[in-house]
């Protein structure tokens, strides 16, 4: 056992594992009166239901049908417990992703269940963000290798101020300008949405896609592209100080190739991170601008959902999104590993110690 | 300090700043609309505005036909024509040209008077006919004159029609307002209200909240990195656990769920804010604070037989301020953003006037459709200019303890 623990990778899912665990009962505690309001009422429209079908009973039997319903969906969704084992079953229904059924949303397809809304949305949102983080990462690379080639250049000190401007828009304001110059005004973008109504077949549908994925995934990436580029410039400028690449340099190897297979290489590991934190960073914190372009994700899920202050759908999104955030922080963390042998070779050597 | 005075950044950010606080504070003073605050939300105190117009800058010689100002016209003398049983018809004519434009013009009709009030209301086209716009028994009190608006209207007179009865005091004249087409720095929204007053109130709450929550917020950061890493053992490892637990909660959806589900005022969100945002000045305060400990002025501090805490709190937090003051300065921007950010989904506190509420309405009302870019621009700016005001700021603290920036 010992031994199987000293395998970081192990030790690190397992460390997520529980951080998930004790977020979602403490989710389950602060939430559990609200939650069980939805589930009570929906518990009371189950058994109308129910009745209803029944068709025509004795009084007797209508209140007999009536009471073992109650009782037995009480007791399905452990309602008639104590407190403590209430919150605890919620956490452990949240655990196990069984989210519940939503107040009012309906999927596309008229179910209820949160996780099937939450399913339906979330490829919309790795489409918008994932295209977002690939593309930041491309022109932040280009951008900040450009900057930090002419340190001291006009590129260079820009990029030292712009990325502390940017971050005082609010994005989803910038947003809603685009909108309305690139949409009302000039229409030349859709006004939302993620696909033209009717959707064209085929090829076309493709092109139909990409053209309302381009308004948001271009105010996106014009926000976020300065602050990578900026820590790629950082990134690149401490490196060629370093002893190896001098080293190159001094050996006479081409400039292409020590910027590709020195530089580049040595910065793997960081880059790595900068995209896997900042593809995290921008599904939380960039979640306004789908609600301002009816993209339908993850972030449109919690405009409609507090609209319609429908909490279960709420719940499921929040207890969903948290998942997310921490798969994404312990994958990067074992995939840093691999790219950077150093840090699983210390961590070895601190085993071994 | 005098290192902050030579940073070009701080000293902008401190000048900008310094502006900000003098609207917040005077602008009230010198807003067209003072007792705003109050009645931000309440339809009648706006009523006599224009909707939705562009602000009064935006008229040129290439549409000189908006008129600015608004006018108030009263009926002056009536024509009197007599009816059946003494009783007597008024009318009143309004030239709809006074100032220079006859087409499209928003008005409201002032009717004073005392009890029910027959009345009716129609308009001189372009063409010379008349047609009726409105023919209605309203109920007056003396204290509060009825109002009767009609949005665009066309011609070239309005007529107004009321009775007068023997036995009964004669009617008032009736007076009309002619909202201007543009109005103000800013224009108005289309609930009538004017938008440079809303910026200007929003200034107080934006500075207020911001510098409240991140000095509290920083400053209990700072102390439970200074208590983790002066104390050790399993105080620190328990305040750090604490730390990765906060840490690891998306701030932006935990904010909107929490509010969405118990409807904040601006204060709770305050100390929804405190909950998540000390984790951001903790972790490289800690990391400060580690190296500090290992210093050899404390170690002189510890022989010469100080306790831990006068350690902590004579040595190390003195040290470690300046720093904070800076991260201060940088989170605000960020605390800005998520109030705004919150109240754009309509979660905000409606007790106050904030600019990302402003936002809230235009974009709930269909400002971005309709292009009303006086409405969209104004908030989003102010939001903008604040937090780069801090951030400027906060990289003149920097300068402080750190001159190599």
């Amino acid at each position: 056992m010992k031994d199987l623990l000293a395998y970081y990778p192990l030790r690190r899912v397992l460390h997520g594992l529980a951080m998930y665990v004790l977020l979602v009962l403490a989710l389950s505690v602060v939430f559990n009166q609200v939650a069980e309001k939805s589930l009570r009422s929906q518990v009371d429209e189950e058994v109308v239901r129910v009745l209803r079908l029944s068709g025509n009973l004795e009084p007797a039997a209508f209140d007999a049908l009536k009471a073992s319903t109650y009782g037995e969906l009480k007791s399905r969704y452990h309602l008639d417990e104590s407190w403590a084992s209430r919150v605890l079953w919620r956490a452990a229904d949240v655990l196990s992703f069984r989210f519940g059924q939503s107040d009012s949303l309906k999927s596309a397809s008229g179910e209820r269940s949160v996780l099937g809304l939450l399913l339906e949305v979330l490829p919309n949102t790795l489409l918008l963000f994932g295209s977002e983080a690939i593309l930041v990462m491309a022109l932040g690379l280009v951008v900040g290798l450009l900057a930090a080639r002419r340190r001291g250049g006009i590129l260079d000190r820009g990029l030292s101020v712009l990325p502390m401007f940017l971050n005082g828009f609010p994005p989803w304001w910038i947003g809603m300008l685009a909108l309305m110059a690139l949409a009302y005004a000039l229409p030349l973008f859709p006004s939302g949405g993620i696909q033209s109504n009717p959707a064209p077949a085929g090829l076309r549908r493709g092109f139909d896609l990409l053209w309302h994925l381009a308004l948001p995934l271009l105010v996106l990436v014009a926000l976020n592209l300065w602050g990578f580029a900026l820590q790629v410039r950082n990134l690149v400028v401490g490196l060629v100080e370093s002893p190896w690449i001098r080293a190159a340099r001094s050996r006479g190897v081409p400039e292409t190739s020590i910027l590709f297979r020195h530089v580049l290489a040595g910065a793997r590991p960081a880059l790595l991170t900068m995209l896997v934190m900042g593809l995290l960073q921008s599904i939380s914190g960039n979640l306004l601008i789908e609600g301002i372009f009816g993209w339908p994700g993850i972030g449109n899920l919690y405009f409609i959902a507090v609209q319609q202050s429908d909490v279960p759908v709420l719940l499921g999104v929040l207890a969903f999104q948290t998942f997310l955030n921490l798969v994404g922080l312990v994958g990067l963390d074992l995939a840093y590993r691999l790219l950077d042998p150093r840090v699983a070779a210390r961590d070895l050597a601190g085993a071994r110690a | 300090m005098n290192r902050f005075f030579h940073s070009r950044s701080g000293v902008a950010g401190l000048v900008l700043l310094g502006l900000l606080g003098l609207v917040g504070a005077f602008g009230p003073l010198l807003a067209p609309y003072p007792e705003a605050a109050s009645h931000w939300r309440d339809i009648s105190y706006w009523q006599d505005s224009p909707a939705a117009v562009p602000p009064a800058w935006t008229r040129g010689p290439w549409n000189s036909s908006r008129v600015a100002a608004s006018a108030r016209v009263s009926g002056g003398s009536p024509e009197e024509s007599a009816m059946e049983g003494g009783a007597s018809k008024l009318t009143w004519r309004f030239s709809l040209n006074p100032l220079g434009t006859t087409t499209g013009r928003d008005l409201v009709l002032v009717l004073p008077g005392e009890g029910q009030l027959p009345v009716l209301v129609g308009v001189k086209a372009l063409d010379g006919n008349e047609h009726e716009l409105a023919r209605k028994i309203l109920r007056v009190s003396g204290a509060e004159p009825a109002r009767l608006s009609f949005p665009a209207v066309v011609g070239r007179e309005l007529v107004v029609t009321e009775y007068k009865v023997p036995g009964s005091p004669p009617p008032e004249s009736p007076l009309l307002i002619l909202p201007g087409q543009v109005s103000g720095l800013m224009g108005t929204d289309v609930a009538k209200r004017d938008i440079f007053t809303g910026i200007v109130l929003g200034i107080r709450w934006a500075l207020l909240l911001g510098v409240l929550v991140s000095f509290i917020t920083v400053m209990t950061g700072i102390i439970l990195a200074i208590g983790a890493a002066c104390t050790g053992g399993w105080v620190d490892l328990l305040i750090n656990r604490i730390y990765e637990f906060f840490s690891l909660m998306p701030i932006l959806p935990f904010l909107i769920v929490l509010s969405a589900v118990f409807k904040p005022s601006l204060w709770t969100f305050a100390a929804l804010a405190l909950l998540f945002f000390w984790t951001k000045a903790f972790k490289p305060v800690y990391a400060m604070a580690l190296q500090i400990r290992e210093e050899g002025y404390i170690e002189a501090g510890k022989s010469i037989g100080t306790s831990r805490w006068y350690r902590a709190f004579k040595y190390v937090l003195p040290a470690l301020l300046p720093y904070g003051f800076s991260i201060m300065a940088l989170s605000v921007p960020g605390i800005i953003l998520y109030e705004a950010g919150i109240s754009i989904l309509g979660l905000g506190d409606s007790t106050v006037v904030t600019w990302g509420q402003m936002l809230h309405d235009a974009f709930a009302q269909g400002a971005v459709i309709n292009r009303l870019w006086w409405w969209i621009l104004p908030p989003g700016l102010m939001i903008s200019i604040t937090g780069i005001a801090f951030s400027l700021l906060g990289r003149g603290l920097e300068r402080v303890w750190d001159p190599r920036g």
